[in-house]
């Protein structure tokens, strides 16, 4: 009688394991479904403004990533990249210190620039759209960000732009308040290249 | 009054372009330097906008002199002249034709490598062919510099050559390109 009690129990426990890991198991393949990917140095992230309507591009030196990401499994993806706002890269001394100042980014009191996502959207062939916040400046704001992405071999490519009111984020102050000189509207946009 | 060369004095296209050149290019040279002590970036912005749209005019008179001088060459030295001063003189000139060339060129490159754009008189951007390129930028701006100090050093031996000439030898070298002479002789035509 013992015996046979024991080996119920045992049996019991057994399944009840076995039921757990295998939950446990189904589970965990579904929060892979999304990778992580490591970006490679030619993954760019930038912006073009225009002064008196010519486009002045730049890019930021410094920026990290946790881009969770696949086509088939928007569900599970999500991206976060902060951006050092102190690493911006225009090709000139005064005006990227100009940048970093009080009057653009104030770098000191804001170092970093954030974009969080985990709303995605398929708009087409290799299209999407995500739909996320901004950080900028201490200020943030919804954003859409529209970007073409596409998984082969192993390696993550996409790129996107969109545009922004910098004044939405307290980005111009003073003077550069007014439009006149560096406009309102700015383009961001990235580039990158992701390995598993 | 001639618009054309004579073979005594300068027409009045020539002395036209010598004298508009010669104010525009003096303003160009002080507003340079005067540039240099500038800290506010939009007064910075602003005036060396300025300065590129003056000196877009000063590359196109620049063009249009070389393109005339060959059109109408310019009235010969004093025969008496010694030669070593008329290759002096020569060699200003020519350094000076030069200079109208390279000095608003390399500034035009100078604003592509440094992503600021030229704004003809704020009216509308000029095209950039290049993408901004720090280190091209700094090479350009210290070339723009010394070629400044060049032109100011080849107009001033010139303007002091062009005094000797009137003072000292007592020609007419001067008085040439001067307006509102009176025809001498009957040579003017």
């Amino acid at each position: 009688m013992e015996t046979s009690s024991m080996k119920m129990t045992l049996r019991l426990l057994a399944s009840v394991l076995f039921i757990i890991l295998a939950i446990a198991f189904i589970g965990r393949s579904h929060a892979q479904a999304a990778p992580l990917w490591t970006l490679t140095d030619d993954s760019s992230v930038g912006f073009t403004a225009e002064q008196s309507g010519a486009p002045v591009p730049g890019k930021f030196e410094e920026f990290s990533s946790e881009i969770k990401f696949h086509p088939d499994q928007l569900d599970s993806s999500s991206i976060r990249v902060v951006i050092q706002t102190g690493s911006v890269n225009t090709e000139d001394n005064s005006r990227d210190g100009t940048i970093r100042s009080g009057s653009f980014f104030d770098s000191d009191s804001h170092p970093e620039a954030t974009f969080e996502a985990s709303s995605f959207e398929k708009t087409g062939d290799d299209q999407f759209v995500a739909k996320g916040t901004l950080n900028l400046r201490g200020t943030s704001n919804p954003l859409e960000l529209p970007f073409t992405a596409s998984v082969e071999n192993g390696v993550l490519k996409a790129s996107g732009s969109t545009t922004l009111e910098r004044l939405d984020y307290g980005v111009g102050i003073g003077e550069w308040a007014s439009t006149a000189v560096v406009s309102n509207t700015v383009e961001i946009n990235f580039d990158i290249i992701g390995n598993q | 009054m001639s618009l054309k060369n004579t073979a005594t004095r300068y027409g009045s296209v020539a002395r036209a372009l010598h004298w508009s050149m010669a104010l525009l290019i003096i303003t160009l040279i002080a507003m340079g330097f005067w540039m240099g002590t500038l800290s506010e970036i939009s007064e910075i912005i602003y005036y060396v906008n300025l300065h590129k749209s003056l000196g877009i005019i000063a590359l196109f008179l620049g063009i249009l002199r070389i393109v005339w001088r060959f059109v109408s060459p310019p009235p010969p030295l004093p025969a008496d002249q010694p030669a070593h001063e008329k290759l002096a003189a020569h060699t200003a000139h020519l350094a000076l034709y030069l200079m109208f060339i390279v000095q608003p060129a390399v500034g035009i490159v100078h604003s592509w490598a440094t992503g600021y754009p030229i704004v003809f008189f704020n009216i509308s951007p000029l095209p950039a062919l290049m993408a901004p390129d720090k280190g091209l930028a700094e090479i350009l701006g210290a070339t723009h510099f010394y070629v400044g100090w060049a032109l100011v050093f080849v107009i001033a031996a010139h303007a002091a050559a062009a005094l000797k000439h009137h003072f000292i030898d007592k020609d007419d070298v001067l008085l040439r390109m001067l307006p509102h002479r009176a025809p001498q002789n009957g040579r003017d035509e």
